[in-house]
């Protein structure tokens, strides 16, 4: 599959990967050079692959169906996981109240189809349609990404929070086309005919760093990414920096930190499970909550060079107590990071542990994300 | 579109061999920096080390992945590119020159090398 910004990165980026069936750049400047620039200034990210959901009508029915608490306000957006029966993660999304009923949830590629049947399945299938291939999304990324997006939003950006999504409008400098256009509010609950300029924005991201993600109709979407790259000269950056960004800080990546066995307490993210209400795995999870001794989710940084990958073994002592599960070396820092099941619980940070990489045993120890 | 410089000898595994009389300078090629993506680590062997033609003598270690590099000629190696242990980029920013890995004294006379032509029907550059 492609996305609608494909054209430019057949021409643009110096390496293209499969990524659960989407051919996305892995990098078009460099991996490193892209991730500077996002800490350091900004730069934006082609993340049209990621699952769009439209839930319509549901807003009382999904509470009962997450383990997290849904934003009271329209504009409020929520980090959560969706469980299945069991308490297993099928993904973690983002929801999105749109309006008084209507939510966007932005899952991930790989799931998306279990997604969509998990919605179709608890909420109807008339609640549920998936615009993934009908909108862009945009991540613009970094300590300038306000300064930057500015000029290409018709509301002040400063007033938006972390977490918080608003309607906002390209400016006419924008160069789209009328013809055949379609807008936001064919896809969207979002109470209007919208002009073919509107666009949501979030305040969100999956950097680390501030950053904006712009949810438009692909025509309008394509728009925005050519007036950010040739007029304001921001650069575009691949899944290869992606990666190496939020590892960084310790966010989970879908079907590799998590693959359909974990449940919130594995991955550490029990304190986001509230029990005061209803929802889909909550009896599972009852049943686990407060029990110790299973693998846990950990930081590990190496204390040595060499470069930490997926799959190497950690070592405590001399027993084996787990793998990594990402791991790569931190641009940033210059040393080996990674996350990794560990036996036994958790470890305190500086616990003297292992990593095997590519045969040889080097000094690590345990860390507590964000390394950043 | 990689580079590929006619005055060079490759390998299938996409490594580049500039033969000097007795020695052969070794790298690897533009298209494999430009596949590994951004290198951050080399692990070379040691002065005096022998290697068959086929045997693994170096690891390049980029961001994505690990990759371990053949040796393309027999021979001891009489020289390593130091340089590489605080820039590994240049692996990157200068395959054919500053980033070249080692050089073998060359055991036997270096056979089964690909022409400049040969390695670009290879990788389609």
């Amino acid at each position: 599959m492609h996305t609608p910004l494909f054209p430019y990165h057949q021409i643009h980026a110096r390496k293209l990967v499969d990524f659960h069936g989407w051919e996305m750049p892995l990098y078009f400047s460099g991996i490193r050079a892209e991730h500077r620039a996002i800490r350091s200034h900004v730069g934006f990210f082609d993340v049209s692959h990621m699952g769009k959901i439209h839930l319509i009508e549901a807003a009382s029915e999904l509470q009962s169906l997450v383990p997290g608490r849904l934003p009271a306000k329209e504009g409020g957006c929520r980090y959560t996981f969706l469980l299945d029966d069991q308490g297993r993660i099928l993904d973690d999304v983002i929801l999105c109240r749109l309006s008084d009923t209507s939510y966007l949830c932005v899952c991930n590629a790989g799931p998306r189809e279990r997604v969509v049947a998990w919605f179709q399945n608890h909420l109807g299938k008339s609640h549920v349609q998936d615009h993934t291939v009908h909108l862009v999304c945009l991540a613009l990324q970094g300590p300038d990404a306000e300064g930057t997006l500015q000029p290409l939003s018709s509301s002040p950006l400063s007033g938006l929070r972390p977490f918080q999504g608003a309607l906002t409008e390209a400016p006419d400098t924008v160069p789209v086309e009328t013809e055949g256009w379609v807008s936001l509010s064919d896809y969207l609950d979002l109470g209007a005919s919208l002009s073919p300029r509107a666009y949501y924005l979030t305040r969100t991201g999956y950097t680390g760093e501030d950053g904006f993600e712009i949810y438009a109709p692909n025509h309008l979407g394509v728009a925005l990414w050519r007036t950010l790259v040739d007029r304001f000269g921001v650069p575009p950056v691949g899944l290869g920096a992606r990666d190496t960004l939020r590892l960084e800080i310790g966010y989970l990546l879908s079907g590799q930190d998590f693959d359909g066995h974990q449940t919130p307490f594995e991955v550490g993210y029990g304190r986001m499970v509230k029990w005061d209400h209803d929802f889909v795995g909550r009896e599972a999870l009852l049943a686990r909550k407060g029990k110790r001794g299973y693998p846990r989710l950990q930081g590990v940084k190496l204390r040595e060079p060499g470069v930490p990958r997926p799959g190497h073994v950690v070592w405590d002592g001399g027993r084996k107590v787990g793998t990594l599960t990402s791991a790569t070396l931190s641009p940033t820092l210059g040393v080996g990071i990674g996350l990794g099941y560990l036996e036994d619980g958790l470890r305190p940070p500086g616990y003297r542990l292992e990593v095997e990489v590519r045969k040889r045993r080097l000094e690590a120890e345990a860390a507590m994300p964000p390394f950043v | 579109m990689s580079e590929i410089p006619e005055d060079l000898r490759y390998t299938k595994e996409h490594e580049w061999v500039r033969l000097e009389g007795e020695r052969a300078v070794v790298g690897i090629t533009d298209h494999a920096q430009n596949e590994l993506t951004d290198v951050v680590y080399v692990e070379l062997p040691s002065v005096g080390d022998g290697f068959a033609e086929g045997q693994e003598f170096a690891v390049v270690e980029s961001v994505k992945a690990a990759s371990e590099i053949y040796a393309p000629v027999s021979g001891t190696v009489a020289e390593v590119n130091k340089e590489l242990d605080d820039r590994p980029e240049l692996v990157n920013d200068s395959p054919y020159e500053a980033g070249w890995l080692v050089i073998f004294d060359l055991k036997e006379k270096a056979k089964g090398l690909l022409t400049a032509g040969e390695y670009r029907d290879l990788v389609g550059g």
